[in-house]
């Protein structure tokens, strides 16, 4: 026996996992997870599980919430028409019900088991990228991803928080350096994705004010990362090894920035699809070299001071 | 586009396999951070 469904098939586990957007979670968790190993002090095992787990389930639901509210232009853009509610494996509603109560359920646990500040950072968080993001900039204005950055930068902050209570220069200066590295990384992206924007009417700056100005604002912003990544070596936060990965890795993005900056070749654009890719390496050396310090016991620099 | 009903239903233990894996999950993990939390209170 078979009967007709609204939905092209049934829908299934993963297709609620994918509503989670895992790849942006497993970042979130990466800088999340490298505020707590990173602050000072001790808590619990379990309470640091708690917390990441509060901050990977509360960034699995802001990207629910962002394709739930997005579904009408991802279903025009190459990049996610494949996404399950403009394939109709999930309605929209069922997906806005799953993400708000993922993201209650996140905050309401990360109040009541680690502490009120974790908590409401992770709320303005949610609040900040699907309200402030996805509802309000998003359609309105090419400084979108610049200004709701600030929701993708947070999560070291509410590591760094979980531990510690309270916030102080360091865990902001983790923050500032993904606020800045944000825009270039995006925009590199929207260099070839920029039709995908113009058909669904996102007003990125590639769309509205043209690639060359695009590619000197990526290389503006990186002009002002690479330094800033730098600054933790100096300020008692990261040591040699994350000196030498910031440096290192940086000079590469700036000289990666430069080449799409003198990008000739608008069509398959290279150097932004090699820019993008260093981008993404550049923030998991980051990090990365941030963890490993502290679990092997590098000592941290303080070279300004 | 044609779903049969044994399909429908795999899907459907699934996801409700899943649901109960995720809120048990949940519930082993409040029991837990309330002793963690009882512990630290009780000046440990």
């Amino acid at each position: 026996m078979s009967l007709s469904l609204a939905y092209p098939r049934v829908t299934t586990v993963g297709d609620f996992f994918a509503l989670l957007k895992p790849r942006v979670m497993s970042l979130v968790v990466f800088t999340g997870l490298a505020g707590i190993v990173a602050a000072p002090g001790h808590v619990h095992p379990l309470t640091a599980f708690t917390a990441l787990l509060c901050i990977a389930v509360a960034a699995g639901a802001s990207g629910c919430l962002n394709m739930a509210y997005d579904s009408d232009i991802d279903r025009l853009m190459t990049r996610t028409a494949t996404r399950p509610i403009p394939m109709g494996y999930i309605a929209r509603e069922d997906a806005l019900a799953f993400g708000w109560t993922l993201s209650i359920a996140a905050v309401a646990t990360m109040g009541l088991f680690v502490n009120f500040l974790a908590a409401g950072l992770l709320a303005f968080t949610v609040f900040f990228y699907v309200v402030v993001y996805t509802l309000w900039l998003k359609r309105r204005t090419p400084q979108n991803i610049v200004i709701g950055g600030l929701s993708g930068a947070l999560p070291p902050a509410i590591g760094w928080a979980s531990v510690t209570g309270d916030l102080s220069l360091a865990p902001l200066l983790l923050v500032a350096i993904i606020f800045m590295w944000t825009p270039p990384h995006f925009w590199a992206l929207s260099l070839w994705r920029s039709e995908d924007y113009a058909r669904a009417g996102v007003p990125m700056l590639p769309v509205v004010s043209g690639k060359p100005h695009t590619r000197f604002q990526i290389l503006l912003y990186t002009l002002i990362l690479v330094p800033l990544g730098v600054l933790p070596a100096g300020l008692h936060i990261g040591g040699a090894l994350y000196l030498a990965a910031s440096a290192g890795i940086g000079l590469w993005f700036l000289w990666e920035a430069i080449a799409t900056y003198r990008e000739s070749d608008e069509v398959k654009e290279p150097a932004a699809h090699r820019l993008f890719g260093v981008s993404l390496l550049y923030m998991t050396a980051l990090f990365a070299s941030l963890i490993a310090e502290k679990l092997i016991g590098i000592p941290a620099l303080a070279l300004a001071l | 586009m044609i779903v049969r009903d044994d399909d429908a239903d795999r899907a459907r233990r699934k996801r409700n396999i899943a649901l109960g894996l995720m809120l048990g999950g949940v519930a082993v993990l409040f029991y837990l951070m309330s002793i963690v939390k009882w512990y630290e209170h009780s000046g440990h």
